[in-house]
């Protein structure tokens, strides 16, 4: 049995890098919606595009498949650029460095440092920005989400000590906003859900903050070896609380194509973490807990 | 405008018909197929960039709406969301407001 995990451990380890990459990041195009939203001219030849590089032999390394795809999102995200979500850019900036490494002749290198730059720049515009936001790091951000954030229901009640109907009466209070006669509402919270604030708090400034350093650093550096295990600590723990699996999963994908052949077995690990995203979104253990704990 | 309580979803865009010194809420349904179509777009980008121009793109598209009796001017407020984490406290603050004559607004569409 131990010998049979090692051996496909192994086989994971052996998938060339650019073949894993840009086949997770298809199949979460596959999913356009996911990552273009559900307007028809966005979603619509994304799908198609990446259905067909999933099927076509060897068609995912087309830079034409890629160049199209980033001309897609190029174009959404012009016409929506005030109000896309901060996630999907990241969707453009691949697609576009995808397109660009696949125009050289050695793709891998471009690509994988291209990725290490991309997400450590991710992080660090990430961390500078919370840094810059008096309410993230008093802990207001947190504050306010689990208060009235209906995807933080279950995290609320569990360690949080206020019941979903009190989150049910905050977000109809907030509501009643569209009303322009009311002036301030007062929300209904714990002393318990200031605690777990600050712990969502410093554990995203840490592991972003870290994140932002390691993949900053020069690859000679030996700290910087260390940076795919803090990609994976970050996804299964921010993602545990958040619902952006289809941010998660690009962050995967993108992290694949930068380990090096010597970093063993740091690829097999962030491909077992693909389906552990798709849990987290799908699977409603918080609420069982939540549900089991609040008895 | 991510980890913030300022967040785009947290904004609020007030739309009001004002006749003479009254001012009437104007109700907005955004499940409605008129708002998809025609306001759903200009509103996101008025809440995200309340910039005049923005604000006056967004009561302009007003004049597409029928009234059964037409406003002298429409005004149009968007409002940010502030949190007092110590008393949960919300109150919301105006970011940007503008007011656009009707007559004017609906002659230009025409």
């Amino acid at each position: 049995m131990r010998e049979y995990f090692k051996n496909r451990i192994r086989q994971l380890n052996e998938i060339d890098n650019l073949e894993a990459s840009l086949k997770i990041t298809l199949v979460l195009f596959v999913f356009s919606n996911w990552v273009t939203g559900d307007r028809w001219e966005y979603f619509t030849p994304v799908l198609i595009l990446a259905a067909l590089a999933l099927v076509l032999p060897g068609f995912y390394k087309s830079k034409y498949l890629w160049y199209s795809v980033a001309f897609v999102f190029i174009l959404k995200t012009i016409s929506e650029w005030w109000f896309q979500d901060n996630h999907l850019f990241v969707n453009t900036y691949w697609a576009i460095s995808i397109a660009f490494a696949l125009s050289f002749k050695d793709v891998k290198k471009v690509l994988a440092a291209n990725a290490r730059v991309m997400i450590g720049l991710i992080f660090l515009f990430a961390i500078v920005w919370k840094f810059l936001s008096p309410d993230f790091i008093s802990g207001s951000y947190f504050h306010f989400t689990f208060l009235t954030d209906i995807r933080f229901i279950e995290e609320a009640t569990l360690f949080g000590d206020v019941s979903r109907s009190e989150i049910g009466s905050n977000i109809i209070k907030l509501n009643e906003f569209e009303n322009a006669s009311i002036e301030q509402v007062t929300l209904t919270s714990s002393s318990r859900i200031k605690g777990l604030t600050r712990l969502v708090t410093w554990h995203t400034v840490v592991i972003e903050l870290l994140l932002a350093i390691l993949f900053l650093l020069p690859a000679r550096l030996r700290l910087s070896r260390y940076r795919n295990y803090f990609l994976v600590g970050f996804v299964l723990t921010t993602y545990l609380a958040m619902p952006i699996h289809s941010f998660a999963w690009l962050i995967i994908a993108i992290g694949i194509s930068q380990v090096r052949d010597d970093e063993w077995p740091d690829k097999a690990i962030l491909i077992a973490c693909l389906p552990v995203t798709l849990i987290y979104q799908y699977v409603p253990f918080m609420q069982w807990l939540s549900d089991y704990f609040n008895k | 405008m991510f980890s913030t309580v300022d967040k785009l979803n947290n904004r609020v865009v007030l739309a009001y018909g004002l006749y003479g010194n009254q001012k009437v809420s104007l109700e907005i349904d955004k499940n409605d197929p008129f708002f998809k179509q025609h306001l759903s777009e200009i509103w996101q980008t008025a809440s995200a960039y309340p910039t005049k121009i923005h604000l006056r793109e967004l009561a302009e598209s007003f004049s597409l709406m029928s009234f059964s009796r037409p406003p002298d001017f429409i005004m149009i407020e968007v409002k940010k969301c502030v949190f007092d984490p110590e008393s949960a406290e919300v109150t919301y603050d105006i970011v940007n407001e503008t007011t656009v004559s009707y007559d004017q607004i609906s002659r230009a569409a025409k």
